[in-house]
């Protein structure tokens, strides 16, 4: 056991110490991919993960919810639940999201709760902050007089702030303010002036960090904001002793039917499942340049064996079995694997920092508010990275591990050439790749809707495996067909580089493959974010017809956030200026465990006025107009793909006034939100849930007024008072743009990645390729090769490589897009999107790849160059 | 241009000396540092190679053969002395010029062949010619001539790497040959050879290099070969011990 390990140790590790570049090389190829898929999954894990911890932050020990969202609780229900007080602390509560300072400012939320006897905050409450230390000072004060000090808490102008909070809020002023003890706090369209009064977080050391809320009392709350008589939930900690689940059963049974008893958290899962197709496509995504780093891992190792071959051959003449040299370079794997995972974790912790506020700010345009948590290094994610190195080197190595078994005993002393005209399969490899290519044009051809989970990773993964395997043969074409021209072109250079080229098109068709898989990487993805342009622009510009847009300043993300009375659509409807409103209802609901939208506007004016594209292309005009008074909707093409809804059907929501049934009319296509929509008549809504307020209003003006006289009149028809948001249709596009291109940020990231990667793979193929040939560049130097006929040589080697990898690259690119946009998309998403082509940003990529590959060619060209012609005399 | 030396008067050792030298060593020396030490590969050879003489190099592993032929071969450059071939005093040509003299004066004939095997045997015995900057069909047909003179007419269109150890060094010779050197230096050609194929290899090179009235110089183990040689040059620890 021993003397095998000093024999491992002595044939195994010794050589990576002597090729140190190129061990580092394959470090680098694992780390890579690993680093990118962990960094990537961690910050889409803290974004998420911030929800959940959010929800169980504001819950604090509470193991249950009694709510009735999007809906508010009578504050009278409290009377109902007396007989539990015994069994539990009952924790009433009231929300409001806000914004600090201005429109634009730090996101947060105001809670409404009981200060003095509502156990999560009671410790961090002083007695007499808010009398005797308006803002800086934390702290109870000794002495104080512990009337005034209970009349501060009920005091409606002092907001409770934890330390944290309170700091991110001074930091968060616009610049130029001075700094100060009073914030105004935008809720709605209305500001709200209070004083902060700092407190120490409370239990539950996240919670500031992961859900920034600031408390006020409820009644002050209440009064403030104006939900006297109401509340939003009631939180429900059993005492020690009460079990929750009968204890929920027995709740349960005393609330109407619609009101809900669940874990805190329920919403929070809600939106975490709704996330899981976000975060599947990011993995996809990045486990793409997990097989990058893998094939430079192989290619470095297969580097090791030829480079060894005759080290090999004399082990094997010495009486060393198959299993031993499958150990010497098996061993290379394991411990670059192992390295490599682990450097790939450290380095994957470093570069989700940097994609967290690119995933987070995601995830807040498209789902919900997220405070992401600084990204979180886990026993499972350390374990998840290493084993990815191990296992991409295991599976880089296999190759590598066949080729040194091939090698005889003695084949060096009959001077056998490693580079020698090779045999290859090429017949098996394109029917292979034929078949691979068929599955993902037959996915394509075959989408379905959301939910079917591994249909867009079999699909890419073929894509991907039809161009690896027809790397060889391609190259092998290409390299044939560009013979005669190099021949005539750049002889003997040309002549050298095109016969090299096939003889060694074993070894170079791997930088092939590494070249055409990050290049149709980037195609694919590039096309995504294209053809998500091309149909997102077309949608925006064909529904989007209204002239001017009024929400809520203090709104962050959802459209759900902020409303507005009712009574302002008389008001600007008698504008002179404006021909229509429409009065836009959103909130939360959920429909069998997802959570949605429900919209409700005035269809008549829609009908009018605007344009809804129908899935089945029918004219939604006389549609819409069946709307009004009657149980029908309208519902989004993500909400039908993912509930598998369609026209006809029958959609049941709960409201306050029971349980209705709506007749789907029809599903239209909406490229807002992949959460989906319920769309209503507002008669109905109003009906049925007995709602009146507006989240979004739309203004058509009349013709010929300019938008900024609509809108200049719409403020004033609202008042002064009012924090509102005008906002015009070419501003909302060009939002919509705004949120495309940040959703997706991470691509181009992991573009990078994926080139910078293909490139290292050329540089140490060709430096490896020089390795093998020193003697045969060595006689060449010496019958009278110039250095500059070997560095063109290998250039012109090189360039056939960039060149066939990259036309490889762009049909696979071509085929992964495809699969990207129809299959992956479709299955994440719900979305249908017309399938465009980067042509522009593609061309421009190929040319500084190639370019890139060029330059990854000189150094081993010089290196080449350099070998001195008595090379050849030198015996082996 | 290369600069044509005054060659100096052969020495009374040179046995080949009374024709004008092809090749000529004037007290050539080489030494090269290794582990901390300096090794002296090669002390204070003079050497004379007159036009379509066959020499043969003997010694053991170590005597400085290989180095000599680096030498002669434009390869390497001496510690001291100098090196004359076709009248050029080589040690002053740059790289640039070196390496075109190189490719005009002097064909190799390696012990592992070092043919490029996925070019073919014409190719392969073209290429000096190409390097050279010269193409079009006169090349192929010469290319063509000398694969026939070595006997590999109808396996000029075979890929080298398929080709046997024999004919390998065939296609070298041709190489060899191609630009018509007036030197061409072989070491141990038939080293890795067996005894048929290395006749026939040592019977090619030294009937053509005959026929040609090219000077050749055999780095050689094998007496044999010694033999059909028209000097013979011992060579002891990096010192000319015997000419004959």
């Amino acid at each position: 056991m021993g003397r095998r390990f000093a024999l491992l140790r002595a044939l195994g590790l010794r050589p990576l110490r002597r090729h140190a570049g190129r061990t580092l090389l394959t470090l680098l190829g694992v780390a890579a991919g690993v680093a990118v898929y962990v960094g990537i999954d961690l910050a889409a894990e803290s974004s998420i993960r911030s929800f959940s911890t959010a929800a169980r932050a504001v819950a604090g020990g509470a193991s249950l919810r009694i709510h009735h969202r999007p809906l508010a609780l009578p504050e009278s229900l409290l009377l109902r639940l007396r007989p539990f007080e015994g069994k539990a602390d009952l924790m009433p509560t009231l929300e409001a999201l806000a914004r600090a300072h201005e429109a634009d400012g730090p996101a947060f939320t105001i809670l409404g709760v009981d200060l003095i006897g509502d156990p999560r905050v009671r410790g961090a409450i002083p007695w007499a902050v808010g009398a005797a230390t308006p803002a800086g000072g934390a702290g109870p004060t000794a002495g104080g007089d512990p009337l005034v000090a209970v009349r501060a808490l009920f005091d409606p102008g002092t907001l409770y702030v934890p330390a944290p909070l309170a700091d991110q809020l001074e930091a968060g002023r616009p610049s130029g303010a001075t700094r100060s003890d009073s914030i105004t706090a935008v809720v709605g369209t209305r500001p709200y002036r209070f004083r902060i009064a700092r407190i120490a977080p409370p239990p539950g050391s996240e919670t500031s960090v992961a859900a920034p809320v600031a408390f006020l009392d409820l009644a002050p709350f209440q009064e403030r904001f104006g939900r006297i008589g109401e509340l939003d939930w009631i939180d429900v900690e059993p005492r020690s002793g009460v079990d929750p689940d009968s204890l929920r059963r027995e709740i349960a049974a005393r609330l109407a039917n619609d009101v809900r008893i669940e874990p805190p958290e329920e919403r929070a899962r809600m939106l975490e499942r709704m996330l899981g197709s976000y975060r599947r496509n990011l993995r996809a995504l990045s486990l793409i340049s997990l097989v990058v780093g893998m094939l430079l891992a192989y290619n470095a190792l297969l580097s090791t064996v030829l480079q060894r071959r005759s080290e090999i051959s004399l082990l094997r003449a010495l009486g060393a079995g198959r299993a031993l040299v499958a150990a010497l370079i098996g061993v290379e794997g394991w411990i670059v694997g192992l390295l490599g995972g682990v450097l790939g974790v450290l380095l994957g912790r470093g570069l989700a920092e940097g994609a967290l506020a690119l995933v987070s700010r995601t995830v807040s345009d498209l789902y919900a508010r997220s405070s992401p948590m600084a990204p979180r290094l886990t026993a499972g994610e350390w374990a998840l990275g290493v084993s990815l190195g191990v296992a991409s080197a295991a599976v880089a190595a296999y190759g590598p591990v066949r080729e040194a078994l091939r090698v005889r005993p003695l084949e060096f002393a009959r001077e056998e050439h490693p580079d020698a005209p090779e045999s290859d399969a090429a017949p098996r490899r394109l029917l292979v790749a034929a078949a691979a290519a068929t599955l993902a044009l037959w996915l394509i051809a075959h989408p379905r809707g959301i939910g079917e989970g591994v249909r867009g990773y079999v699909g890419a993964a073929a894509a991907l495996l039809a161009g690896t395997l027809a790397a060889r043969p391609f190259f092998t074409a290409v390299a044939r067909l560009a013979r005669a021209p190099l021949r005539r072109l750049w002889s003997p250079a040309g002549r050298l580089a095109a016969a090299t080229a096939i003889a060694a098109r074993r070894r170079l068709s791997v930088s092939v493959a590494a070249l055409l898989l990050s290049y149709a990487i980037v195609w694919g993805m590039a096309s995504l974010v294209e053809s998500f342009r091309v149909t997102v622009d077309a949608w925006a510009g064909s529904t989007l017809r209204a002239d001017l847009w009024i929400t809520p300043q203090s709104r962050a993300g959802s459209p759900a956030e902020g409303t507005m009375p009712a009574s302002w659509s008389a008001r600007l409807a008698a504008l002179p200026e404006v021909a229509d409103v429409d009065a836009f209802r959103v909130r939360e609901i959920a429909i069998g465990g997802d959570l949605c939208f429900l919209g409700a506007g005035r269809s008549d004016v829609l009908a009018r006025h605007g344009f809804l594209p129908l899935v089945d292309r029918r004219d939604a005009a006389p549609l819409l107009r069946r709307l009004p008074n009657a149980r029908l909707a309208l519902v989004s093409e993500p909400l039908a793909r993912r509930r598998r809804l369609a026209p006809g059907m029958r959609l049941s929501l709960d409201t306050p006034t029971g349980r209705h049934d709506y007749g789907i009319l029809a599903v239209y296509r909406d490229y807002s939100s992949d959460r989906g929509y319920v769309i209503l008549d507002r008669t109905t809504y109003r009906a049925d849930f007995g709602d009146s307020l507006v989240s979004t209003y739309a203004l058509y003006l009349k013709p010929g007024i300019p938008r900024s006289a609509g809108a200049a009149a719409a403020a004033r028809a609202v008042g002064p008072g009012e924090l509102i948001r005008v906002t015009d249709t070419r501003t909302i596009r060009e939002e919509v743009r705004r949120v495309m291109r940040r959703t997706f940020a991470v691509t181009d990231a992991l573009e990078i990645v994926a080139a910078a990667v293909a490139l290292l793979s050329v540089l140490g193929t060709l430096a490896a390729l020089v390795l093998t040939r020193r003697r045969e560049i060595g006689a060449l130097r010496a019958i009278g090769a110039s250095r500059l006929q070997v560095v063109r040589a290998l250039l012109l080697e090189a360039a056939l490589l960039a060149l066939s990898g990259l036309l490889l690259g762009a049909l696979t690119g071509c085929l992964l897009g495809g699969v990207l946009v129809h299959v992956l998309n479709r299955e994440s998403f719900g979305w249908t999107l017309a399938l465009a082509m980067p042509w522009r940003r593609t061309a421009i990529l190929a040319a500084a790849l190639f370019v890139a590959a060029l330059l990854a060619a000189l150094p081993p060209a010089r290196r080449a160059a350099a070998v001195p012609p008595r090379e050849a005399m030198s015996r082996a | 241009m290369p600069r044509r030396a005054d060659a100096s008067p052969p020495r009374a050792e040179d046995a080949g000396a009374r024709r004008p030298a092809i090749a000529l060593l004037d007290r050539v020396s080489k030494s090269y540092p290794a582990g901390g030490e300096t090794v002296h590969a090669l002390t204070d050879v003079s050497l004379s190679i007159a036009p379509g003489e066959i020499v043969a190099l003997v010694g053991r592993s170590g005597s400085g053969k290989t180095t000599l032929l680096n030498l002669l071969g434009t390869l390497d450059r001496p510690t001291s002395g100098r090196v004359l071939i076709d009248g050029v005093e080589v040690q002053g040509l740059t790289e640039e010029a070196l390496l075109a003299f190189r490719r005009d004066t002097i064909g190799f004939v390696f012990q592992f062949f070092h043919l490029f095997p996925y070019l073919t045997a014409l190719e392969n015995a073209a290429l000096p010619l190409w390097l050279g900057g010269q193409g079009g069909p006169d090349v192929t047909v010469r290319a063509r001539e000398l694969l026939a003179a070595v006997g590999l007419a109808e396996k000029a269109d075979r890929l080298a790497g398929r080709l046997s150890g024999g004919e390998m060094q065939r296609v070298a010779v041709a190489r060899a040959l191609a630009a018509s050197p007036a030197l061409i230096l072989a070491d141990e050609p038939t080293g890795n050879l067996d005894q048929a194929n290395a006749g026939s290899v040592l019977e090619a090179l030294t009937q053509l290099t005959r026929e040609r009235g090219t000077a050749l110089v055999i780095a050689t183990h094998s007496e044999a070969i010694a033999q059909v040689a028209d000097r013979r040059v011992a060579m002891v620890d990096g010192r000319v011990a015997s000419a004959s």
